[in-house]
């Protein structure tokens, strides 16, 4: 491009500030190319949408949907007749369990949410404010256990599990959850104490704290609403989580609503409407959750990666 | 004063050590530990807790590379699945997500909802939208095959999964969509971290918007992209539920179209030997070890 082009662009843009300042706050000029833009923006987003929401929809759909039509060739993303039906029904289906494994599923998540941040928020302070031997070794294995196969994982877990006696029991899952989320806890932890500044508990020993007491006086309040977010995303984890749930819990009355799920749409094979309603009551408490948490989730986790 | 100032220094070198011990220990007792012994049970002939579990070196090995049939054969079928799978599913999510970040990255009104519409897919449990996904798949009344019927696709409905003769397609389908939200999410915030500074320079240089992005966007994107696209690979790889659930209906239909993980953990805990399954699961870390090691290499000599 030419010189003379390009001080023509400068000059313009300059131009178009002054006037901008000039005539004030003024609403954007409507050109067809705006038009144009947006319109494609909105019909992409559209398309977006409608990819990732349609099964979504369905499923809640289903769930309102009145039996008899469920198997009608007339289909259609609202209810043909609307009711309750399938949510009366699944609660009080003796297959489904819903309380029993509701209650289950609480007492599993919470206790593992507890355990594994009672484990990890130290950690995660320590690797973000110490210089100590070793510290890359711990933070290379946060990244290699990736790798590792949950399945290579689950066997010697069940292996010594069945050794402490803790196969079939909520104890053992408990364990291997709080065990398993450590390197995601430790690394968005990490990312959370990173974002507040380390002057101001330089601050705090000045005014004459002692290092663990700026810790527990200004640390700790400043760093709660980040833990609290990671075990929120932690808590919706073990919610979510079905592999090892379906492998260390055998009895029917002890095992987790992921698993409970399978297996009532096995009992029920043709009862979509009730495996739906059942599905939407599982997802509820995990996307209230998700959407409280989700702010802090994506930052966290890329302040993480990006130091 | 001086013994204070030794008890000081001696405080100082121990507390990042007593920080992390809960979190090493931890580790090393129930992460470490049973990783450690499943590679070795892999050696053995442990067929299920409890069992004498003698040391055969690679002969679990030997099984799954020697010969065609049997477990050899489901194990090639498998590992081939496994492959198509993941750079499937990955790529399709890297050219959804892609462009998907792209749209979310634009200034327009309205922008908040459809980024929280399309992210919300992430919170619902896997579990919940497999199910949902195996619904929208049945034979007689699924969504799809309605209106691939209707649309003139299809001539009559199909049994898309969980038989015998299923293919990994449908299921690929499904992995791509479960997966794309969060990929977006990570190259979304990727995007938003390149300054406008950038942008407005190569504006002022003259360069149309495909410029812009060839020489501002993707260069800027380099790293976030590699890490989005490794994180998927391992995830991707070794994903368990989808398959289990639409592909081998909660672990009826068996074999159908089991990828490894899923075969790994079917020798181990449906069939009942531990130390096959577990050498499975050995071959898929070092297949996926070396690919990310050999990688990661070459990313350092280009750097």
């Amino acid at each position: 491009m030419s010189l003379p082009n390009r001080l023509n662009i400068v000059e313009q843009a300059a131009g178009e500030k002054i006037n901008s300042i000039t005539i004030g706050r003024e609403w954007p000029k409507v050109t067809p190319r705006k038009v144009i833009r947006l319109l494609v923006i909105y019909a992409l987003s559209l398309l977006i949408v409608g990819t990732t929401m349609i099964p979504v929809l369905w499923m809640i759909k289903t769930s309102f949907e009145t039996p008899e039509f469920m198997h009608s060739l007339q289909i259609q993303f609202w209810p043909i007749k609307f009711t309750w039906q399938n949510y009366l029904d699944v609660l009080n289906n003796p297959n489904a369990m819903i309380v029993r494994s509701t209650f289950n599923s609480m007492v599993v998540a919470s206790l593992s949410t507890i355990l594994n941040l009672a484990i990890t928020a130290t950690a995660g302070y320590a690797l973000s404010r110490f210089n100590f031997h070793g510290k890359s070794v711990f933070g290379m294995y946060l990244l290699l256990f990736y790798m590792i196969p949950r399945t290579l994982l689950l066997i010697g877990m069940f292996v010594m599990l069945a050794r402490l006696h803790m196969i079939n029991r909520h104890i053992g899952l408990v364990i291997s959850y709080a065990a398993l989320g450590i390197p995601l806890a430790v690394w968005w932890l990490k990312g959370y104490f990173d974002s507040i500044p380390v002057e101001i508990e330089e601050q705090a020993m000045v005014d004459g704290c002692s290092r663990l007491g700026a810790l527990w006086r200004v640390i700790v309040p400043m760093a709660l609403p980040g833990v609290v977010a990671v075990g929120m995303i932690q808590f919706v984890d073990f919610w979510n989580e079905f592999q090892l749930a379906l492998t260390i819990i055998q009895t029917n009355t002890l095992q987790l609503l992921p698993v409970r799920i399978v297996n009532f749409m096995g009992f029920q094979r043709t009862d979509w409407g009730q495996t739906m309603a059942f599905s939407v009551l599982v997802a509820i408490p995990a996307v209230i959750l998700f959407a409280l948490a989700q702010r802090n989730m994506i930052s966290g986790l890329m302040s993480g990666f990006s130091k | 004063m001086r013994l204070a100032s030794l008890r000081y220094r001696a405080f100082k070198n121990i507390l990042p050590y007593s920080f992390i011990f809960p979190a090493v220990a931890a580790l090393l007792f129930f992460s470490i530990y049973p990783f450690l012994s499943g590679i070795w049970y892999s050696f053995t002939n442990m067929g299920w807790v409890g069992d004498a579990a003698p040391f055969v070196g690679l002969q679990n090995y030997q099984r799954l590379f020697e010969g065609n049939v049997g477990v050899a054969k489901l194990f090639k079928d498998a590992f081939i699945r496994s492959v198509l799978w993941t750079v499937v599913v990955v790529g399709g999510q890297f050219a959804v997500g892609g462009g998907v970040a792209l749209v979310l990255n634009e200034k327009f009104p309205g922008r908040t909802i459809v980024r929280t519409l399309t992210l919300l897919p992430i919170a619902v449990p896997t579990v919940i939208l497999a199910l949902t996904w195996q619904w929208m798949y049945d034979p007689y009344y699924g969504l799809i095959n309605h209106y691939f019927v209707k649309w003139g696709i299809l001539d009559a409905p199909i049994m898309w999964v969980g038989q015998t003769n299923s293919t990994l397609w449908p299921l690929i389908l499904t992995g791509i969509w479960l997966g794309f939200p969060f990929m977006a999410l990570m190259l979304l915030s990727g995007l938003q971290g390149i300054p406008d500074e950038l942008y407005d320079a190569a504006k002022v240089d003259g360069a149309n918007a495909l410029a812009r992005f060839l020489y501002v966007t993707l260069p800027q994107m380099r790293t976030i992209i590699g890490i989005a696209v490794m994180l998927h690979v391992l995830w991707w790889w070794n994903h368990f539920t989808i398959i289990m659930i639409v592909g081998t209906q909660g672990g009826q239909y068996g074999y159908g179209s089991s990828t490894l993980p899923i075969l790994g953990w079917y020798e181990a805990f449906r069939w009942s030997h531990l130390s096959l399954g577990a050498a499975i699961s050995v071959v898929a870390m070092v297949g996926i070890g070396g690919i990310i090691f050999w990688n990661a290499r070459r990313e350092m000599r280009a750097i």
